[in-house]
């Protein structure tokens, strides 16, 4: 499962040495000290997604009983996604890659959601968009994971099936219940043209969920089974 | 001197018994759409029987209606029916109904979602389409997530949907029209009944 790592990066002339402007690109043997190892997916490379990281910038999302926020927890958990997807050889496009707004601070809710539908349109050729979440709840005691799509195309709800399994199978060893794939109206799903889906990956609301949300090694877990889950999906197509 | 303060004294009197009637006249005219603009209003029963366009008002005045509420499980996965009795005297039973939602749940095992503090402004049902407003606090971002925002959206449209002529619901905020409450729904249009919830 251990990929190719490389490192790319830039260095400033060595005049003395007539050396130029260069670029550097290292290549480490999977076992190098130091270098963060990728799992390398199969079965999504020079497949087109676009990663929408929910909320963010004057939007906090819903936020948790310690204070961690939506915003922090889905940007965290989709840039390391976005890494593990880029490293097995897909093409991926993020409605956002730091704590900001999409369309801009305090817009209206629907030039904000129009606006990461829009990443997808305008990348040519994207044939899935996920959207990241956490869920929250007026009861704290509220917990579990879903996934959601809106029928739109014939693809939708396969996409949406074949996430949740994945997501089972991440979730499962830290006892977070299924509670389903379901359908429901959601703006970015239901205006996006490519099959769409949307995770709710654990309640933030429920003290025990939100630590997990907040921990680096839960979010790695969670981030490779949602990309297996899309090699899944491009398996059936 | 004497005879000047007495002129003074009719005038006075005369001017507030016209400002009361001007008062009585405005406060009349604003019931009549049934509309309010908060909790209190609602309840202080200044409404006049005027309302004639909401037909449930006169034929139903001094007794009681039997209605189904619904709030969410404390799982918030289901939306669960409660019975209520509410009263059509001072106000119509689409009012009353979600005055009665917007006072709380009184079932073990459910739970509030609508955020606190939530008013209802007005209530209009034609054409099968009930189309609802209330203060902006029920889109407050605090208590986000898609599931808080499905079950409240839920409450509102299954609770309206239970009257048989009203088939689809529309949800203003401050009598706006608005795209989503928590950045999850599309509530650009009107809802049918969400049995999915049920």
């Amino acid at each position: 499962l251990l990929g190719p790592c490389y490192q790319v990066t830039t260095a400033d002339p060595e005049r003395r040495k007539g050396k130029p402007y260069r670029l550097v690109i290292d290549v480490y043997p999977p076992d190098a000290k130091g270098m963060q190892v990728l799992p390398l997916i199969e079965g999504v490379r020079n497949h087109t997604i676009v990663l929408d990281a929910g909320h963010g910038g004057s939007d906090t999302g819903a936020v948790g009983p310690q204070g961690i926020t939506e915003a922090s927890v889905t940007l965290s958990l989709t840039k390391k996604l976005q890494k593990i997807l880029e490293a097995s050889g897909a093409h991926i496009a993020m409605t956002r890659t730091t704590d900001v707004d999409v369309y801009g601070p305090y817009a209206s809710d629907q030039q904000e959601l129009q606006a990461r539908v829009d990443v997808g349109s305008r990348t040519p050729g994207t044939e899935v968009f996920l959207c990241i979440h956490c869920n929250a709840f007026s009861n704290p005691n509220a917990r579990g994971m879903e996934t959601y799509f809106y029928p739109k195309t014939a693809q939708d709800e396969r996409l949406a099936t074949d996430l949740h399994d994945a997501l089972i199978q991440a979730e499962s060893p830290y006892g977070i219940p299924d509670r389903g794939v379901k359908e429901a109206r959601f703006y970015v799903m239901r205006h996006s043209v490519m099959p769409a889906s949307l995770v709710e990956i654990a309640f933030i609301t429920n003290p025990a969920e939100e630590q997990l949300l907040n921990d680096g090694k839960f979010q790695e877990d969670i981030a490779l089974g949602l990309a297996k889950g899309l090699a899944k999906f491009f398996s059936g197509q | 001197v004497k005879q000047f303060t007495k002129f003074h004294k009719t005038i006075y009197s005369v001017s507030v018994f016209l400002l009361c009637f001007l008062i009585l006249c405005v406060s009349g005219c604003g019931n009549t759409r049934s509309s309010l603009d908060n909790h209190e209003e609602a309840t202080s029963g200044i409404e006049t029987q005027t309302g004639t366009k909401d037909q449930a008002i006169s034929k139903t005045a001094g007794s009681s209606v039997e209605i189904k509420l619904y709030y969410p499980d404390a799982d918030g996965r289901k939306l669960v029916a409660e019975k209520r009795s509410i009263n059509t005297d001072q106000e119509d039973k689409y009012t009353a109904s979600m005055h009665a939602l917007l006072s709380g749940t009184r079932k073990k095992g459910s739970v509030n979602v609508i955020p606190a503090g939530t008013n209802l402004q007005s209530i209009d049902v034609s054409n099968g389409l009930a189309t609802v407003s209330f203060s902006k606090d029920l889109g407050r971002k605090t208590t986000g997530g898609s599931t808080s925002e499905k079950m409240i959206v839920g409450s509102i449209v299954n609770t309206l949907t239970e009257f048989p002529e009203v088939k689809r619901v529309r949800i203003l905020i401050n009598h706006k029209s608005i795209d989503t409450l928590n950045g999850h729904m599309d509530l650009s249009e009107p809802f049918s009944r969400m049995s999915e919830l049920l």
